[in-house]
């Protein structure tokens, strides 16, 4: 198996994956039990707190309550890192020169006071900020999240073009695992890199034109089955205890952030 | 009679200019069964998505009961099965699969979830209800690809060789599930390579040659027993029929059950 084959095998399967976690919403959790509207809401009701709040031990409490969250969600906390790490990582690469640019006082060498605190800020700040965004994925299902979206007044278009994307991802990405294992299953000899550079670029062509056409008959079907919108029936949406919570919840934390900027 | 489908003229080509269908003309009345049947290359699952309104003919047209509204307007009574059903599955869960088309079609849910169970009993899909479609095996997914076509409780329904890489016993549930409906008035278009299946599925046949020609349209037991014909479009009588043929009975069978009851007949 090529470099090329390996990196794509694993990027497909892993997003595969991800689109496909569907057995978190499924457990007893407690954001599980919480209206997809309301959670939608609440959710980005933090995030806003997050973007808006300045300093890390601020963001420290932020991240606190997003771990009380994984876990009462019946989240792993192992899955949610592995979902979510690449982007806190990333962002710590851009920040980090920012460590010895900003002027202060001296922890280590050029490492400023000063820079430490942004780049902790910043990097918790994003973490809590993906985080939150990835629990409201784990723990709702899509046709629920789509029905959440619809009855906050999301637009139709907004709605369907989610819908369509989420759809045809998983074409595309399990298309790319056909045809990476078709080239696996008939790759005897080993490549030298221009051969593989060469038949890469082959396969990269009939994997686009078998993606598009899939994904044209996939939308044919969801024609042929009432439409392309993908509405859906709800889940049961008795306002429960957990809603109370976790209105109560986000509205204190709300309030403690007006409170901060007040005072 | 209503005609549940009166196709006239159509012909299609495929993109890169290669022609499909030419100058097709079928009509189907309402509470018909009639089978597609050709060797392969045909152009048959072209056909079953032409005749579905799935793809638009180049020419011709295509009417459903006797009324010029187009299929996507009847989504509620034409329900078309394709022969690939990981590409008719594409939600998270069974369960929203086969809630897929009764809800994009505006049925209650209590109804929808009534209908949704039966089917998954039915087709012994109860267990597979909260997996991910992409996860099933190929069996797995035809079923429940059939189940969500069925969930609408559609008026005609078109299937593409419902039946292929079914084990025996999920093939009979299946075949059970088309008769009942069949007996309950669902007017049903099959296309199918197996000659053995046909009798199964059809009481009339609709036969392609290798260029998509219709080659004859008439009762099954009349066309399966042709082997001329049949010989002509690449195809041979259903096993049974052969081995009587070759016997040389008079009279012949065209199912293993037809088959058994000819041989007690002689036996006796």
């Amino acid at each position: 198996m090529t470099v090329v084959d390996q990196t794509l095998a694993a990027v497909s399967e892993r997003v595969q994956r991800l689109l496909e976690a569907e057995q978190t919403p499924q457990r007893d959790g407690f954001l599980q039990a919480v209206d997809p509207a309301i959670k939608i809401v609440g959710l980005f009701a933090l995030i806003v707190v997050a973007v808006s709040i300045g300093t890390w031990p601020a963001q420290a409490v932020l991240l606190a309550l997003v771990a009380g969250l994984t876990l009462g969600s019946r989240v792993s906390p192992a899955t949610l890192a592995r979902r979510i790490a690449i982007v806190p990582a990333a962002s710590l690469v851009i920040v980090a020169p920012q460590l010895v640019l900003l002027s202060g006082n001296s922890v280590l060498g050029p490492v400023t006071a000063e820079g430490v605190s942004y780049v902790l800020t910043f990097v918790l700040r994003v973490t809590v900020s993906v985080s939150l965004l990835s629990l409201l994925i784990l723990t709702t299902r899509v046709a629920d999240l789509l029905a959440g979206f619809r009855r906050l007044g999301v637009p139709e278009l907004g709605v369907s073009l989610i819908a369509i994307t989420y759809r045809h991802l998983q074409v595309f990405f399990d298309e790319l695992s056909r045809v990476v294992r078709a080239r696996q299953s008939r790759t005897i000899a080993d490549r030298s890199a221009g051969q593989t550079w060469r038949e890469s670029g082959s396969m990269l062509g009939s994997f686009l034109l078998r993606a598009f056409e899939r994904g044209e008959r996939v939308q044919r079907n969801a024609r042929a089955r009432g439409g392309t919108t993908m509405a859906a029936y709800p889940s049961d949406s008795d306002l429960s205890r957990a809603d109370g919570v976790f209105v109560t919840m986000v509205a204190t934390v709300v309030a403690a952030r007006i409170g901060m900027w007040v005072l | 009679m209503t005609r549940a489908l009166d196709a006239r003229a159509v012909s299609y080509s495929y993109p890169d200019g290669t022609s499909a269908i030419e100058a097709f003309d079928l009509t189907i009345e309402v509470g018909e069964r009639v089978a597609l049947v050709g060797p392969n290359g045909a152009g048959k699952s072209t056909l079953i998505q032409l005749l579905g309104g799935l793809i638009d003919p180049d020419s011709g047209s295509i009417a459903y009961f006797e009324d010029e509204v187009p299929a996507d307007d009847l989504r509620d009574r034409i329900a078309v099965l394709p022969q690939q059903p990981d590409e008719y599955l594409f939600n998270s869960t069974v369960r929203d699969d086969l809630e897929y088309g009764p809800a994009q079609l505006s049925i209650p849910k209590t109804q929808a979830s009534k209908r949704v169970d039966a089917l998954a009993e039915r087709l012994e899909l109860t267990g597979l209800l909260d997996q991910p479609p992409f996860r099933l095996s190929g069996g797995e997914q035809r079923r429940a690809a059939l189940a969500s076509a069925v969930a609408v409780n559609p008026d005609l329904l078109l299937l593409d060789e419902p039946v292929a890489d079914i084990d025996p016993a999920y093939r009979e549930r299946i075949l059970s599930l088309l008769d009942q409906r069949y007996e309950d008035g669902e007017t049903q278009i099959v296309s199918t390579p197996n000659v053995d299946l046909v009798p199964h599925l059809a009481d009339r046949v609709v036969l392609l040659n290798g260029t998509g020609n219709v080659v004859a349209d008439g009762p099954t037991k009349e066309i399966l027993t042709d082997s001329s014909l049949l010989e002509q479009c690449g195809l041979a009588a259903p096993t049974v029929t052969k081995l009587f043929e070759m016997g040389g009975a008079a009279e012949l069978p065209l199912t293993v059950g037809e088959g058994a009851d000819r041989l007690s007949d002689l036996l006796e």
